[in-house]
């Protein structure tokens, strides 16, 4: 014979069972099944409404370019490589900071991105529109050092930045 | 107690079948990158104007100044020499010097013509004419003469 123990526990799987299709739970009558029932009826009525939108990306890769003349000539390409983790689609935005390095005087638009080789500001730029779940995306790097430029080492960070396609 | 222990249990498995267990990976809307590049010490001018005298008389007497344009597109402070080629003419007899940088006459050997000239910024040119004149010595035959000047730059920092 089973124990009533093993016959509740049945119960209970049989009832979260017909929980992940059409929950209606009114023939309960146990409390503590009913209650069971309850809490799975509200994740499996509609289970995209517990999904929140996420928006999260990951940045791969830094830009490291090298010795440049300041000859204003455009550098190789270095690609940045930016995927969604994102359940929605997003677009993504690039900024950076100011270059950090002594006494330089190289201006941040040196700093260019896209096949367009729009210059980098501080200020948010489009950079990606409409990134899908789940994929990811190259985006290019170039410095075009202007004339004049002084011969110093400069360095900064750049920040994307996702939003939900709205 | 059991009972309780149970409904716990199988709460956890639910929430685990149904996919909406939270997410504990580190997730951002923004990343970083960063990017570094060095800056070379360069040297270069660019060079404008070509000095075009006409026809003088051999009268020994200082033409008007031709400028020619001296750009530096380096980075650092330079030092611009200039030198020119002995005049190409068919059966001259015209000295080179009778070409002058300002009143300097000119030489097939470097001389220094601008002994210190300001690096540009990116936001600002530096430039600065050099005269060029002629002064026909007596003597000279008529005939067309041309010559090229060389302009060379140095570090000079």
């Amino acid at each position: 014979m089973l124990s009533r123990s093993y016959l509740k526990t049945a119960g209970i799987l049989a009832l979260i069972l017909i929980s992940l299709t059409t929950i209606t739970g009114t023939n309960i009558s146990d409390p503590l099944l009913k209650n069971v029932i309850v809490s799975v009826s509200k994740m499996s009525n509609s289970p995209q409404d517990n999904v929140n939108d996420s928006v999260s990306i990951v940045v791969t890769g830094n830009a490291t370019f090298g010795t440049l003349a300041a000859d204003n000539i455009l550098s190789s390409p270095q690609p940045i490589n930016i995927k969604s983790t994102s359940n929605v689609p997003v677009n993504i935005d690039v900024k950076a900071l100011n270059w950090t390095s002594t006494n330089g005087n190289m201006p941040l638009s040196s700093l260019k991105f896209a096949s367009s080789h729009r210059a980098m500001t501080t200020d948010d730029q489009n950079a990606i529109t409409n990134l899908e779940p789940s994929s990811a995306q190259d985006v290019n790097l170039y410095i075009q050092v202007p004339f004049g430029s002084l011969p110093k080492s400069y360095s900064t960070t750049i920040t994307w930045t996702a939003s939900q396609v709205t | 107690m059991e009972s309780l222990k149970k409904i716990v249990v199988f709460v956890f498995g639910l929430v685990m079948v149904l996919g909406v267990t939270p997410a504990f990976a580190d997730s951002s809307p923004s990343g970083t990158n960063g990017v570094t590049v060095g800056v070379s010490p360069s040297v270069s001018i660019v060079v404008s104007n070509n000095a075009d005298f006409g026809s003088l008389a051999a009268n020994n007497i200082l033409s008007d100044a031709q400028p020619i344009n001296i750009a530096s597109t380096s980075n650092v402070p330079i030092v611009v020499n200039v030198k020119a080629a002995d005049w190409t003419s068919i059966g001259g007899n015209m000295p080179l010097s009778a070409l002058l940088w300002g009143t300097t006459p000119m030489t097939t050997n470097n001389a220094v013509a601008i002994a210190n000239m300001t690096a540009p910024t990116p936001t600002t040119t530096s430039a600065q004419d050099v005269n060029l004149k002629m002064k026909v010595p007596f003597g000279s035959l008529p005939g067309a003469y041309n010559t090229t000047v060389t302009w060379t730059a140095s570090d000079a920092s």
